[in-house]
């Protein structure tokens, strides 16, 4: 049907209608009266303005139900002129590990400290510790009943091509699962004596900023597992030399997102007070769907280890900050261990730094240490094969060293 | 001509047939009466005399049913068999472990046949016991100290502070971490029971039943109503279905079963199943709320071969509980943390039941027992609970003899407060105590395989997982998940457009156009059945049997 209206060409009513409309659009003739009013001085007004005089409308305060967020511009509270470089939970640094121990003024050896391969070495477990583990592997990565959306998968060669959606654990929740039962069956085989002298805690955040060659640069970062001790971790006997490397072209800083808002506190999750605040071991997570480069680039392995590097250097700096002992030179008087590692539920990162110093000028003479070996992969794969659950390739290695990261004191 | 010679062949050959069935009768007869002693005896025996009304008929194929599912050989399938007859998912009341209105007490008891006993507030004098208090008491105290210092300082990074609700949740995950953590170091020492156990993290626990005795609906007794034969039947209960689901903070597993605290005697008492509480409504008058979805029985993991099946020990939320209004009084408050306790409870050994092949619809053998605590890191309710039966539904409601029973405690404060500087004040050892009992009540029953489940086929096929053939597997694991994922159906349900049910349905006005919608067709959706779908196709490259194989066009279904 027509939606415009029928013409009723005999109607009288349209015909009155029609007349207003055309005598209305009729334009009044200048009489030159206006002008002789003004020469006069009499102000003149058209009849609209009387009528209509034209308002300003009055802008209401209207209270929400929620509070308006903070506008993220120069009127924020915490807004800085210099921007500062971020290390958040989503970023990974460009340039990978060299990049990590430029910033962070550490050097690399390739190796566990003597005590940590010692133990590796010698610890004894009960024969049935590898079924148990292949065990708890699979009940955490494929019995467990929660059933969510997982992200998407994109298949490369053709992006446009939608899969099913699939449902699943969470790449979150598994991982937790995974690291709760490993460290179940660890503390059970370490017995009290140990375990009284540790606790754990999920979720911590920790936030620091340290100054560099003039960039300000912004720790912020959350670890999914803390273990903390009663006594802080002994220093790693020895002497280590090494060189950091040349990035050149690049500056240490880059692809580290520039932030205008920010604070310079630091943030350690355990008061200094508490007898157990020592940080011992530091377990983050990595989820490839949510950390990965600014470009959008799948994260490469040097890239995994250095974050490793940075989570554990947050970790450090942050308690020596918190323990407020720093001197003027930044070298501290006993240097802070902490044990990191990471983890994508199969792929296991082991690395222990000793902070040495805050000073992370290029020609300080004292440097942080970093003890880590290429990462380790648990098992090689994990799922449900013909509806059977499977796992295969599964390598004790990665739980040899994690007890004994565990029992290192 | 030729029609007519037609005729006549057909008739001959008609004649040949009716004289070869005659000839096959009369031998028959000869053979059976050689041997007419086996058939006939001194006395009739009579067939049993069926009911044939109505009401019995509907009655006999519901029991059929219930049969058939005791019949199907796995656990998997069982489940999927319940979920058989709705594609689109049953219409559940909707019970939560994160809402319990007014008054849901006589409800709670009714839907799962529930005796309520108080347990006295203190456990009995026990050395044994009094010395692992002492042995514990500073551990869980500084446990305590501890979990309140770190999330007081991690609030203090925050600009907004998270919601009452959620403060409380995350506060009492840290406490209840650290709390299990040092009982459990505490005690493993005395208890080898507590080296096997198999700690769960919010896992996921649901459950599904059916529920009789509850008044029928408005529009079934109108229906019934407008029938002359079924108007007596008008007022009859109807069944509802209910589904649970629930995380609490922890659950603890075992491999064995926790000893029952009532003999079968003691459960089986047909004058106390008549004084349980009766809420004849419908659940929706308290606040519940319905919703379709698939029956999905999950007590936190799928079901495995060895993994630990018994429930030791739950800890449930009580944050929720903050929401409900002062003006519903104390004594409403203690009901609803009996209520959460019962459905917790109750759902965490049905799913357990049905990992063992039971089901709402085929009664447990033997007792289930587990034990739940209902805590905000600070008060504490302790509660034991027996599963004795499952019938619920339908005339078992009035019939069944068996009961359920939960026993528990009012809340108990395990300290006073924390105080500003961060310590604990008023510690209470009588609600340490209570913990501890639990903790140290060992599973001790076993049973053989062919006990534990004997609704299942035999030992070499009991889960899904036991079949030989890897396309059944893998179909029926496939299915299992996707039924207890809750997802949405890949085709919504069609839906009939308002202009529709004006035109169409209540006043007929479009006579002259061709019926092609399902309710001009008479077709209900909702009765869909699971397998009314179209199968999957297999592409010709992957074909068994090669690419011309017309018979693997389509993937095989193997719905039980």
């Amino acid at each position: 049907m027509r939606l415009t209206n029928k013409l009723y060409a005999q109607h009288i009513g349209w015909h009155f209608k029609k007349h207003w409309q055309v005598q209305g659009r009729r334009v009044p003739k200048d009489t030159g009266a206006a002008a002789d009013l003004l020469k006069m001085g009499v102000q003149v007004k058209t009849s609209e303005d009387v009528l209509n005089p034209k308002r300003e409308p009055k802008l209401v305060e209207i209270v929400g139900a929620v509070d308006k967020p903070i506008v993220e511009d120069e009127t924020h509270p915490n807004w800085h002129l210099t921007a500062g470089h971020l290390f958040g939970d989503s970023n990974v640094l460009l340039g990978g590990l060299p990049q990590a121990q430029v910033l962070t003024n550490t050097i690399e050896i390739n190796g566990f400290p003597r005590q940590i391969d010692e133990a590796i070495v010698s610890t004894q477990f009960p024969k049935t510790i590898d079924r148990t583990v292949q065990n708890l592997i699979i009940s955490s990565q494929l019995l467990d009943a929660q059933q969510v959306k997982l992200p998407k998968i994109k298949l490369i060669d053709r992006p446009a091509y939608n899969l099913p959606r699939v449902y699943g654990i969470s790449h979150e929740r598994r991982n937790r699962l995974l690291i709760n039962k490993l460290l179940f069956e660890i503390e059970k085989l370490a017995g009290r004596s140990v375990t009284v002298r540790r606790k754990l805690i999920d979720n911590v955040t920790f936030q620091t900023s340290l100054i560099k060659d003039n960039d300000l640069l912004l720790f912020k970062i959350t670890g999914d597992k803390l273990i903390s001790s009663a006594r802080p971790l002994d220093t790693i006997k020895g002497k280590f030399n090494g060189d950091l490397p040349d990035l050149y072209p690049m500056k240490c800083t880059v692809s580290m997102p520039k932030q205008h808002i920010y604070t310079e506190n630091t943030f350690y999750p355990i008061r200094r007070e508490i007898t157990c605040s020592h940080p011992h071991t530091i377990f983050t997570y990595f989820d490839k769907t949510v950390v990965g480069n600014m470009h959008g680039s799948e994260v490469s392995k040097t890239q995994f280890y250095g974050r490793t590097l940075l989570k554990a250097f947050a970790v450090a700096a942050s308690r020596a900050k918190q323990l407020g002992d720093v001197p003027s030179n930044g070298v501290l008087q006993k240097p802070i261990v902490v044990q990191c590692i990471q983890t994508d539920g199969q792929e296991f990162h082991f690395g222990v730094l000793q902070l040495n110093t805050l000073d992370l000028s290029s020609d300080s003479a004292t440097k942080n240490y970093w003890f880590h070996r290429p990462s380790v992969d648990l098992f090689t794969e994990c799922s449900y094969q013909t509806g059977r659950p499977n796992i295969g390739g599964y390598n004790s290695e990665a739980f040899r060293i994690l007890n004994a990261f565990y029992n290192n004191s | 001509m030729l029609t007519l010679r037609r005729g006549e062949q057909l008739r001959a050959r008609l004649h040949a047939l009716c004289r070869r069935c005659l000839s096959a009768k009369t031998q028959a007869k000869t053979l059976a009466n050689t041997a007419d002693d086996v058939e006939y005896s001194a006395e009739p025996e009579y067939p049993e005399i069926r009911d044939l009304s109505f009401k019995a008929r509907k009655q006999q194929l519901a029991v059929d049913w219930h049969n058939e599912i005791r019949a199907v050989p796995t656990v998997e399938e069982k489940m999927i068999k319940l979920n058989m007859p709705r594609y689109y998912g049953y219409k559940v009341v909707d019970l939560t472990d994160n809402l319990v209105p007014y008054n849901a007490l006589p409800l709670t008891q009714h839907y799962t046949r529930t005796v309520l006993e108080q347990q006295p507030a203190t456990v009995e004098e026990d050395a044994k016991l009094d010395a692992l208090v002492k042995a514990t008491r500073e551990d869980v105290i500084e446990a305590l100290e501890y979990a309140h210092d770190l999330y007081k300082h991690q609030l203090s990074l925050l600009d907004t502070q998270p919601d009452a609700v959620q403060r409380e949740r995350q506060l009492t995950l840290i406490i209840l971490e650290q709390v299990n953590r040092a009982v459990l170091q505490a005690l493993s020492a005395d208890f080898a029971h507590l080296q096997d156990v198999e700690i769960d993290y919010n896992p996921r626990h649901e459950a599904f039943w059916a529920v009789g005795g509850v008044d029928p609906p408005k529009n079934v007794v109108k229906s019934k109503q407008g029938n002359e034969w079924q108007k007596d039947q008008a007022h009859d209960s109807v069944d509802r279905l209910v589904q649970y689901t629930g995380e609490p903070y922890l659950a603890l597993r075992h491999r064995h079963q926790l000893p029952n605290w009532r003999t079968a005697e003691e459960s089986n008492n047909l004058t106390l199943a008549k004084q349980l509480p009766r809420y004849k409504f419908d659940a929706r008058t308290l606040g519940y709320c319905t919703k379709y979805q698939h029956a999905v029985n999950v007590p936190g993991y799928w079901p495995s071969a060895n993994a630990p099946n018994f429930g030791l020990l739950s800890f449930q939320s009580r944050a929720h509980l903050q929401l409900r209004p002062k003006t519903y009084g104390e004594e409403d408050q203690l009901e609803a943390l009996h209520a959460l306790a019962i459905q917790s409870s109750y759902a965490w050994l049905l799913a357990q039941a049905n990992y063992n092949g039971f089901n709402t619809y085929n009664e447990l053998t033997y007792p289930l027992n587990t034990q739940t605590v209902i805590t905000n890191g600070r008060e504490w309710s302790f509660y034991a609970y027996q599963l004795n039966t499952l019938l619920v539904h339908g005339a078992h409601v009035d019939e069944n003899p068996v009961v359920n029973f939960c026993r528990g405690t009012a809340p108990l404060p395990l300290y006073g407060e924390i105080s500003e500087a961060g310590k604990c004040v008023d510690f209470n050892e009588a609600t340490l105590r209570q913990l501890l009992a639990q903790y140290s009540n060992v599973p001790s029953i076993q049973r053989s395989p062919a006990e534990l489940l004997p609704y299942v086929r035999d030992a070499t096929l009991r889960r899904a997982a036991d079949y030989e053939n890897g396309e059944q597997r893998e179909f029926l694991e496939r299915t299992f998940k996707h039924l207890a994922s809750k997802r949405p159906r890949h085709l919504e349900l069609p839906e009939i457009y308002m202009w529709e049910k004006l035109y169409k349905i209540d006043n007929p006005t479009r006579s002259m156009e061709p019926r092609r919608r399902f309710f001009e067709l008479n077709i209900n959706p909702w009765r869909r059945t699971l397998d009314q779908h179209d199968k999957e196709y297999v592409p010709r490259v992957v074909r068994p049997g090669g690419k011309k194989n017309r018979e693997g066009r389509y993937k095989k279904t193997y719905y039980p």
